[in-house]
């Protein structure tokens, strides 16, 4: 394998994971903004982008509508369901540390189910979403899908990093992080921001759902490994951070594509891991603390 | 040396020997051991199948089809007054988690015997297991050169395994086709070990070379082994992963415009897998391992309108496993002098030439425990698969 190892290879094989990578960061990017401003992690986020895209291919597949109306009430459920989660579920226990992972893992059971109950058990070819478009340059095909993708995980990166950063928005948003009692003496809600950070997070999942589904397939249980590297992303690069993660979820893509080419699939996730270890044991440890803000 | 201590040394060995082929005498019935699973009025028979996960469509529809043929069978007054209790435990097509379940059906439900079950590697990891608790294991669906054998006595088999599988249908490929170059696409272990095998027992001698990338199951990027084919000039592709998997690695494959010739193991040819990723696959060579479900065979259409009557709707490929694999877990119940597991054993061992029409004939002996050893082929054209090859053995 490594004698055969050349440019318009390492070209190919970059390309697909830099495309899978962004949809990693745009997924990443909803559990980031969750974490940072509710301090939960949602052990169902991965499922509620299986009902946007599941939920969608149903609609198009069987009641016929038209594949974008389709789509939109996918990314419709896939919103809903995220903001139910917390206004239902995560605010209601918010007193009590761990039970969200307790909780959110109980309702990724029962969508995974509800899922094969309604929908099946079988895998679905999905949307082509352009990947029937395609180039050969240099040697090197380009697909259209890997560009969407691509294109995706740029604007979501850069709109989630403007609007935190830049507008009163991301500043109301931090600081009902911060302290949601101060927060609130101001005029800040912090529990219809926290809503509605939530709600942004099904957005991004659902989007990075259908995405996922046009390159694989749909079915109950497909989200399941991705977002694992998705936390995974998240853990290395730290969930109080914006770019290192971002930065993570690229380059976990990334390595284990070409690890896979080089060493085999059965290379790929003891590399991944092995990775992981060695990050957490070298970053310093300043790197992994929570940054420390100047208070006003 | 003395006579005596020669001869002495000569009778250890001869005794050694014996123990270490195993046995070779048919298994004697014994009507009046004790064996679990079974009351005055039921047989406990219990299968481990994936209902959850990416090989899920095996397991639920191979289950499905079983129930249906004990229905019929515990409608028209079971076997002998005595009605079949059949349990199918999720072993989530995870070796760990079959270890665990087969206990469960064994130790706290105490099933009288083995029938059935879906998925290799996961019913490879029980079958230390079984063996010990000395219970049959009757017709899974579990292809592998490990078993039918009698390094497994209690497991009866009418899977053909992979190697025969591949070895028959890669010769008709070369002879046909005349490829120079063959890629294998295989779940890594056993199942793609045996592949690779029988492939390379076909190319032998023809100057073809076989590519082989071992793929885990539930992989989410398959663009690097589409780029390791592409890059490896495959005229052909073969595959042997599960349904879901083989979707993606198609998919991939067209991603980066790698459109191969493809080759498939008899698992692709299922209505559910032609819906989803007939589109991708068309042309594609299937293995069969079981009768079409169209075929004029009598024994094969009362099969399809008993089982329709029974559920209401056509079967599809893996439910026709399941309701085979039942359907000998019958006969040799019927045949049995009575129901203990060394009668059920020595019942087993006694099907000779039994024809269901959706297997080829199956027959075990004293020291046979594979039952059938020919597949055919066919071809996916359109939203169905059309018969290129009739059922054929190695010659």
């Amino acid at each position: 394998m490594l004698s055969s190892f050349h440019f318009a290879t390492l070209a190919q094989v970059a390309i697909s994971g830099l495309a899978l990578g962004s949809l990693y960061a745009v997924a990443l990017l909803g559990v980031l903004i969750v974490y940072q401003v509710s301090k939960n992690i949602n052990f169902a986020y991965g499922q509620i982008g299986m009902v946007a895209a599941f939920g969608s291919y149903f609609l198009y597949s069987t009641a016929h509508l038209p594949t974008s109306l389709a789509m939109g009430f996918g990314i419709l459920a896939a919103v809903a369901l995220s903001a139910l989660t917390d206004f239902l579920i995560i605010r209601r226990i918010s007193h009590r540390p761990g039970l969200d992972f307790v909780v959110t893992l109980g309702e990724l059971l029962l969508l995974t189910s509800l899922a094969e109950l309604l929908l099946g058990t079988s895998a679905q070819s999905y949307l082509p979403l352009l990947s029937d478009l395609s180039w050969t340059v240099g040697g090197v095909f380009i697909n259209a899908n890997d560009l969407l993708a691509v294109a995706l995980g740029i604007v979501c990166v850069a709109a989630c990093a403007f609007v935190l950063t830049r507008t009163t928005l991301g500043i109301s948003l931090r600081a009902a992080a911060e302290d949601p009692a101060v927060a609130q003496s101001v005029g800040i809600s912090g529990p219809a921001l926290r809503t509605a950070t939530w709600a942004v997070a099904g957005l991004l999942v659902g989007v990075a759902g259908m995405m996922f589904a046009s390159r694989l397939s749909v079915s109950s249980f497909y989200m399941t490994p991705l977002v694992i590297n998705v936390f995974i992303a998240g853990m290395i690069g730290g969930l109080e951070r914006f770019w290192p993660p971002i930065g993570a979820a690229f380059f976990i893509a990334l390595y284990q594509a070409i690890i896979s080419y080089l060493l085999g699939e059965a290379g790929g996730v003891p590399a991944l891991f092995l990775l992981v270890i060695g990050a957490l044991s070298v970053i310093p440890k300043r790197f992994l603390d929570e940054r420390r803000e100047a208070r006003a | 040396m003395r006579a005596s201590s020669i001869l002495k040394h000569v009778l250890i060995l001869a005794v050694l020997g014996i123990i270490l082929a195993g046995p070779t005498r048919a298994t004697e019935c014994k009507p009046d051991e004790k064996s679990p699973g079974v009351t005055g009025t039921e047989i406990k028979l219990g299968a481990l199948m994936p209902m959850s996960g990416s090989a899920a469509t095996g397991g639920i529809f191979g289950s499905a089809g079983a129930k249906a043929y004990y229905d019929i069978v515990n409608d028209a007054g079971g076997i002998q007054g005595h009605k079949i209790n059949f349990t199918v435990l999720d072993d989530q097509y995870q070796p760990a988690v079959a270890q665990q379940q087969i206990r469960t059906l064994l130790q706290r439900d105490e099933v009288f015997a083995i029938a059935g079950g879906e998925g290799t590697p996961n019913f490879l990891a029980v079958v230390p297991f079984l063996e010990r608790s000395g219970a049959p294991a009757i017709a899974p669906y579990a292809p592998s050169s490990e078993l039918g054998n009698m390094k497994a006595p209690h497991v009866f088999m009418t899977a053909v395994n992979y190697i025969t599988e591949f070895q028959i249908m890669t010769d008709y490929i070369v002879k046909t086709y005349k490829p120079k170059s063959l890629g294998l696409v295989g779940v890594q272990g056993n199942v793609g070990d045996d592949s690779k095998a029988g492939m390379e027992a076909a190319v032998k001698g023809t100057g073809v070379t076989v590519n082989y990338i071992p793929e885990v199951p539930g992989t989410p990027d398959f663009t690097p082994i589409a780029t390791q084919l592409r890059d490896a000039n495959a005229d052909w592709v073969f595959l042997i992963l599960t349904n879901a998997d083989t979707g993606h690695l198609l998919e991939a494959m067209k991603r980066i415009g790698y459109t191969p010739k493809t080759a498939g193991w008899a698992g692709l040819d299922d209505d559910d897998y032609i819906k989803s990723f007939g589109a991708l696959s068309q042309g594609m060579i299937i293995a069969e391992e079981t009768a079409k479900i169209d075929s004029k065979d009598p024994r094969v259409q009362k099969f399809v309108s008993d089982f329709k009557a029974k559920t209401g709707h056509i079967p599809g490929k893996f439910e026709e496993l399941g309701w085979v694999e039942a359907q000998i877990a019958v006969k040799a119940l019927q045949d049995s002098k009575a129901f203990t597991r060394s009668c059920l054993m020595a019942s087993l061992e006694s099907i000779k030439d039994f024809k269901t029409g959706i297997l080829p004939p199956i027959t075990f002996g004293p020291t046979q425990r594979q039952g059938v050893n020919a597949v055919g082929l066919v071809q996916l054209q359109g939203d169905h698969t059309v018969e290129v090859v009739p059922f054929r053995s190695l010659q």
